[in-house]
């Protein structure tokens, strides 16, 4: 029986050394007692290797494979004693193939090292034995750091903020202020997972650019909905970054420069074999270039430091500390040369922390994990140079999770502890608010293969909470079908679950321009924020190069904080609460030759906020998170995120030593509302004699239709092109590129109190360098 | 390679189409077309008054844009009950911060539990509206009087309104001895009173009053007796728009305030062993 590793056991905690391929034969006591294990490496770098193919076959002609793990890790269990033909391939790397003599009883570890192939990539055939990539899962998106480098970028680095802006379903409002929509969720609503640390604001000020540039990927997951009941606290998608372990052979690095972003990395051996340290450096330059290179201001400065050690403990078990500083400032609007930075500028920093432990006993099917993890936000919105707002949001977190494999059945389960403190500040003159929050729970997800054809994940996650809100209760459930079993060329796959969060981010949503948000946990005794995701999909492979997939989805979101449009234009932002509906259809398209990659992808939605009643609750009033009882109309609108159509054309050829990539996004226009005009309000209080109708008042606005037009559609064409040199030490890649070579004026903001408008970045050519050690 | 060469083909081709149809519109318009037919409209309607008074004035398509005027504009109310139509007049006058605003009055007074609307008409057609319905008469009963000399006192309750009247005076028409003319002196109450059930309720001093009746006639305390002609409790109600002045409901495209205020007189007989007790000579009258 020919069985491979299930992609999600990725997603377990670096489970896919744990994987037992489930034969459904019948198992002697001697098979159940042997098994076969091992740690993969690169012999030229010693890196780990992530997704190698490890295929055991025996002289009955049964096939089991699987793929290693985020640790390099492989596991067969349930071994027949006897002679095997073990086989570890991955692309770029000669495969290994050995005849092993596997004595009953015994658990038999191996060290396998993988050499790089002389030939070009290009040129490789890898045997097609399918592997985690392939596997569709239903709101699963898998990325492979090669997959960033498609993305024309302004500089010779790649990022992961880049590739997400391509799929489908992933919304942005602009290309500044590093908020990112997710089929309809807002940015606060999306988990990002660093090693398993979350950070809250992972997205840098301009919107090329996140904190996870491609060189320190491993492989990132991204679910726009329907994740596992191993992730919880967030309602509407989890982007998982597996950072990479680093080098524990030589010394390797990169430096590079460009008019936007200067970057340093270096990999080094801290132990021979078993301990690498990974450090990561970027610092924005083109606040300080664009002046003279573009004749305008871009008046944004981020930068972010990754530091990774990990190593090996003994060959089963391994131990990892990661740590990430992010800082990010700007004036988001810049509508002028010479913009003063400390007005209306927004500000960031991000520090995370995590430890990570994964055992791996010799003698059962189990993994074991522990992680802790510190992870703080300090953000800040500065009006004027004495006004501003600031926000402070820390959390400690500790999870330990348990892996078993019980025949056709996996359990993963865990439990987890998590601290939230909070801390802000509405104005310079407001009074400093602080809260915390405790939580604590647990997991369970099951895997059952029921056969060849049919897989069902049911799963569950319950958290409860020191204040605000009862238990919540999230039960998942996933169904993987292969109608023509494992080499079925058409997979189908479905998700449902429910979702809870109880720390809320406050942000208002009706300003593009202000990025600055409120983390709190939700008021006392009021529903916390909720979510039913449902999603369908199926993915085809038409021809050996041509793949196709379609996936619809739907997302029910309810106890939603929005803010309420102030009639008074100095007027302050309060929230009340809305039921939120978004439904869709994502279509991806995949061209895959050997020179030559191209892909499209279009996502239809449709994203509806409903105000319920003529009184909505107040959860956020100036200086105090509380509840309190304001009139607003009952209304269904389209929140200013709702994007119907979506289109991401990618093309990708290299020839030789050249790449040429070039992509071309296309958004419908977003919502926003119109104006019927200015007036002076008078205060009502002084109403109660005619003298008071001599009151000069104060400005307010009429708004028409809450959201009823929709701003011009968006559209940006980006080129570059690359070259690659080598060196007798040293590679080089020079870059080439243009940034909207259309030179498309996609509008960012619109001030509708003074007409100005912002657009987004112009054209840009750019020029990087990049220097290897490879 | 052939493959791969037609690809690209049908792929560049199927680039440019997109991008030579597709979003080529840019421009972006935040106004509405209709922002003339929207107005601004602050005033109330004050039943004690036989003229009123609203200020109106048209949108401004910018923050900081001057004030449109209101050619070929006309105000007018109607009595919902009777359909009565009433015209208003304009005046230009003067704001406190020294520019001009627009004022219409109206020369009626309204009437208590009627709704009456507003209605602006542009180039003779009717844009824009907001209606007020002034409170009606409330139910009300005064207690008997208790306590001694300057606690001597009573309770008069105000059923069906949530919590103080806008304004509450009590109210006494005195005449002096063997003197046709009575004086009427109001004097005013400024204490919060007490939510009751239904209602609310304030304490009449009637003894602490009357010392502050013969200082307002200016009549000597240790002189003869004053009449008491009529006791009232004067109580200012203001429309239910005052409660929901920050998100109001009463307008169709129009902005602003718009209100009413409803004035009542409620009186009550006294006893004449209490009139006596207050220092009065009782005169009473049925009403």
């Amino acid at each position: 029986m020919f069985n491979i590793l299930r992609p999600h056991l990725k997603h377990l905690g670096t489970l896919a050394l744990l994987q037992l391929v489930l034969s459904g034969l019948s198992v002697d006591a001697q098979a159940q007692r042997t098994s076969l294990s091992g740690l993969i490496t690169s012999a030229n770098s010693g890196n780990l290797m992530v997704g190698a193919t490890v295929v055991l076959d025996d002289l009955s002609g049964e096939r089991r494979a699987v793929a290693t793990g985020t640790e390099g890790l492989f596991r067969f269990s349930r071994v027949h004693p006897g002679e095997h033909v073990l086989t570890v391939s991955f692309i770029g790397f000669t495969s290994w193939v050995d005849t092993l003599q596997i004595a009953p009883a015994t658990d038999q570890f191996l060290e396998i090292r993988l050499f790089e192939q002389e030939t070009e990539l290009e040129e490789l055939v890898v045997e097609t034995v399918r592997t985690v990539a392939d596997r569709y899962i239903a709101g699963l998106e898998t990325i492979a750091p090669s997959a960033l480098s498609r993305i024309p970028m302004p500089d010779v680095t790649y990022d992961l903020a880049g590739y997400l802006l391509t799929l489908p379903g992933f919304v942005s409002t602009g290309d500044r202020g590093g908020q990112l929509f997710v089929r309809g969720g807002t940015p606060t609503q999306n988990l990002v997972l660093l090693d398993g640390i979350p950070i809250y604001q992972p997205f840098h000020i301009v919107g090329f650019y996140s904190a996870f540039p491609a060189d320190i990927i491993s492989y990132s997951d991204v679910y726009a909905g329907g994740f596992g009941a191993r992730y919880g606290g967030r309602i509407s998608s989890v982007i998982d970054i597996i950072s990479r372990n680093g080098n524990k052979k030589k010394v390797e690095g990169a430096a590079t420069l460009a008019p936007f972003l200067t970057s340093l990395r270096v990999e080094l051996p801290v132990s021979d074999d078993d301990v690498s340290l990974t450090v990561s450096l970027r610092e924005s330059v083109i606040e300080r270039v664009a002046p003279e290179l573009l004749g305008q201001e871009l008046p944004f400065h981020f930068g972010d430091l990754f530091v990774k050690l990990h190593g090996f403990m003994t060959p089963t078990s391994s131990i990892s500390f990661t740590g990430l500083r992010t800082f990010d400032k700007g004036n988001i609007l810049a509508l002028e040369s010479g913009t003063d930075l400390d007005v209306r500028s927004s500000s960031w920093k991000n520090q995370a922390y995590g430890i990570r432990y994964l055992f791996l006993p010799p003698d059962y099917p189990a993994m074991f994990e522990f992680a802790a993890h510190f992870s703080g936000m300090e953000s800040e919105f500065r009006l004027t140079e004495e006004e501003f707002r600031s926000s402070q949001v820390q959390s400690f977190g500790l999870t330990m999770q348990f892996h078993y494999l019980l025949g056709d059945t996996q359990l993963h389960f865990g439990i987890f502890g998590n601290t939230n403190i909070f801390d802000y500040r509405l104005g310079a003159n407001q009074r400093a608010q602080r809260s915390s929050v405790t939580s604590g729970g647990g997991f369970a997800d099951t895997q059952f293969i029921l056969n060849d054809v049919l897989r069902i994940e049911p799963g569950i996650r319950f958290e409860s909470f020191s204040q605000g809100t009862s238990m919540s209760v999230g039960p998942r459930l996933r169904a993987i079908l292969l109608p023509w079993g494992s080499r079925s060329r058409h997979q189908f796959s479905a998700a449902w679950g429910r979702y809870h969060q109880q720390i809320i981010g406050l942000n208002n949503e009706q300003d593009v321009s202000e990025v600055f948000t409120i983390w709190a946990s939700s008021p006392q005794a009021q529903a916390v924020p909720e979510a039913t995701h449902v999603i369908a999909g199926w993915k085809g492979r038409l021809f050996p190069w041509l793949e196709l997939s379609a996936e619809g989805y739907r997302k029910w979101m309810k106890n939603l904080a929005f803010p309420v449009f102030s009639e008074s234009v100095d007027g302050s932002t309060r929230f009340t609460r809305v039921k939120g509906d978004a439904r869709g259809v994502d279509v991806k398209l995949d061209v895959n030759l050997p020179s030559l990659y191209m892909g499209a992808s279009y996502g239809l939605a449709e994203v509806t906020y409903t105000r319920e009643s003529g009184v909505g609750r107040t959860i956020l009033i100036p200086g105090v998170v509380t509840t309190a009882v304001i009139q607003e109309d009952a209304r269904t609108f389209f929140p200013p995120h709702d994007r119907r159509h979506q289109l991401n054309v990618l093309a990708q050829y290299e020839w030789g030593r050249n790449k040429l990539g070039m992509r071309w996004q296309f958004g419908s226009g977003l919502p926003f509302t119109k104006v019927n005009g200015y007036y002076q309000s008078l205060d009502s209080d002084k109403l109660t004699a005619p003298q008071g109708l001599t009151q000069s008042g104060s400005t307010f606005v009429s708004r028409s239709t809450l959201y009823g037009e929709r701003l011009p559609n968006y559209h940006r064409f980006d080129v570059s092109y690359e070259r690659r040199f080598t060196f007798e030490r040293i590679d080089a890649t020079l870059q080439l590129g243009v940034i909207n070579v259309l030179d498309r004026e996609n509008i960012f903001s619109y001030n509708i109190f003074t007409g100005d408008r912002v657009n987004q970045l112009p054209f840009i050519p750019s020029v990087g360098l990049k220097i290897e050690l490879p | 390679m052939k493959r791969q060469k037609h690809i690209s083909f049908v792929f560049g081709a199927w680039c440019i189409a997109l991008l030579s149809v597709l979003g080529c519109e840019n421009v972006i318009s935040p106004l509405t077309d209709d922002a003339d037919k929207v107005f601004a409209i602050h005033g109330f309607l004050d039943m004690a008054a036989d003229t009123q008074f609203v200020r109106v004035s048209a949108l401004r398509s910018a923050v900081l844009a001057e004030e449109p005027g209101l050619e070929d504009v006309v105000v007018q109310s109607v009595d919902q009950n009777t359909l009565e139509v009433v015209e208003w007049s304009d005046s230009v006058i003067e704001l406190d911060d020294g520019t001009e605003g627009i004022l219409f009055f109206g020369l009626f007074t309204p009437i208590s539990d009627r709704t009456y609307e507003l209605q602006v008409l542009k180039d003779g057609i009717l844009v824009a509206t907001a209606n007020t319905t002034l409170p009606e008469t409330p139910p009300y009963f005064a207690s008997v009087p208790t306590g001694d000399t300057l606690q001597f006192s009573q309770s008069v309750v105000v059923e069906g309104i949530n919590g103080r009247p806008f304004e509450v005076a009590v109210q006494y028409e005195v005449s002096r001895p063997s003197e046709n003319p009575s004086e009427t002196v109001s004097i005013e109450y400024e204490q919060d009173g007490s939510n009751t059930l239904g209602g609310w309720q304030f304490e009449v001093f009637l003894k602490r009053d009357q010392f502050s009746v013969l200082r307002q006639v200016d009549w000597p305390i240790l002189g003869p007796q004053l009449e008491l002609r009529r006791v009232s409790a004067i109580v200012s109600l203001k429309s239910e728009e005052w409660d929901n002045a920050s998100s109001p409901d009463n307008f169709e495209n129009a902005h602003g305030f718009f209100g009413s205020i409803g004035r009542f007189e409620l009186p009550w007989i006294l006893a004449p062993a209490d009139v006596g007790k207050i220092g009065y000579v009782d005169r009473q009258e049925p009403f």
